[in-house]
């Protein structure tokens, strides 16, 4: 009992000043209380008063303030305050495990599962419409565990750009559609052509280009898919 | 904040290792460049024997600033150094490689091909 009544003691006299400060009760102030007895017990160890006051100011100013506050308008509750606390920890740990911050939009792992597979079964389509304008050698790769930012990779080989034009209307307008989803990239015919839907990435090359960037052996850890139709040989191979 | 007179270093394998911007392109008198902006620049310095050389003026997509970028979750990143990728006139990447970790507001700004040569995207 010393402890908490050498406390108030220093508490009273500065008690003017903060008067309105302390008494806020939130959950982040339930940590210092135990700060607060730590506190008291410097001060009824140390002699002097003054020593004590510099004591407290090297501390956080939150928590001289409400050491001073909490010392004044609790004398001997204090004590069991900071086993309320510890309980009340207790219990929600209990409850809710040791969890800081617990995202609102987390996903079961079957909806992960069932847009793999939604994904995979787009890119199976895209392939199909590239392989239908005789686009060659088609690959679909699953690089979800590359790359965070896609799932499915398609290259594909066409010989001129309008065909590259014919594969990228082709696609756009079934993605379009059937699926509601419109591509960003690009909009012309280009020696590279790329159609971003977000989980499917489309490459469409023209044969020295798809040498040239080697995009296979960049990603030749992802897992190719096989797919459900014949697929054209390379051109010359 | 890329502005004309900075040197940048090169983040491929084109054959370039040192750029300097001489314009933005964007608005006129456009003063600084960001992330994710193209750049003319003029190289300043190149590997012997490779298809640019130095003294040459081409485009280039700013990939990694000093200065800060700043995200709308609060996340903000600040790389080491100033650097770019030189890119053709259709937007196609000069050099097949990346190399270091580039942002992914590259994706929204429709580079996605330098998205997909990268090692690493942030």
């Amino acid at each position: 009992m010393a402890v908490s009544i050498t406390g108030a003691g220093a508490g009273t006299r500065f008690s003017g000043d903060f008067q309105q400060l302390g008494r806020v009760e939130t959950r982040l102030s339930q940590k210092p209380r135990k700060h607060s007895g730590w506190l008291c017990l410097c001060r009824h160890q140390l002699p002097h008063y003054y020593k004590c006051f510099w004591q407290e100011s090297r501390n956080e100013k939150l928590c001289f303030k409400q050491s001073l506050a909490l010392s004044k308008d609790s004398d001997d509750s204090f004590l069991s305050n900071v086993e309320d606390t510890d309980e009340m920890f207790d219990d929600l740990f209990n409850k809710y495990g040791k969890v800081v911050f617990r995202s609102n939009d987390n996903k079961p792992p079957t909806a992960e599962v069932d847009d793999d597979a939604e994904s995979l079964s787009f890119a199976v389509e895209m392939a199909k419409v590239a392989s239908d304008v005789k686009a060659s050698d088609i690959r679909v790769l699953f690089v979800k565990p590359l790359v965070y930012w896609t799932r499915f990779f398609i290259i594909a080989t066409a010989f001129s750009r309008p065909q590259i034009d014919a594969i990228n209307s082709r696609m756009r307008d079934l993605a379009e559609k059937k699926y509601g989803k419109v591509p960003s990239g690009d909009t012309k015919p280009n020696s590279w052509t790329l159609l971003d839907f977000g989980d499917v990435v489309i490459h469409i090359f023209l044969p020295p280009q798809r040498a040239f960037y080697n995009l296979e052996e960049f990603y030749g850890n992802a897992t190719p898919i096989e797919l459900p139709f014949e697929n054209q040989p390379p051109f010359g191979r | 904040m890329i502005q004309s007179q900075t040197h940048l270093n090169v983040a491929d394998n084109s054959g370039a290792r040192e750029l300097m911007c001489i314009r933005i392109i964007g608005t006129s008198n456009r003063r600084y460049a960001h992330i994710g902006d193209v750049i003319i620049a003029v190289i300043k310095e190149a590997v012997p024997n490779s298809p640019l050389e130095r003294s040459e003026v081409i485009r280039a997509v700013i990939v990694r600033t000093s200065k800060e970028l700043k995200r709308d979750n609060g996340m903000i990143i600040r790389y080491d150094d100033n650097a770019a990728v030189v890119i053709d006139q259709e937007g196609n990447p000069k050099g097949t490689r990346i190399f270091g970790a580039i942002a992914r507001e590259l994706r929204q700004l429709n580079f996605t091909k330098i998205v997909s040569l990268a090692p690493e995207v942030l």
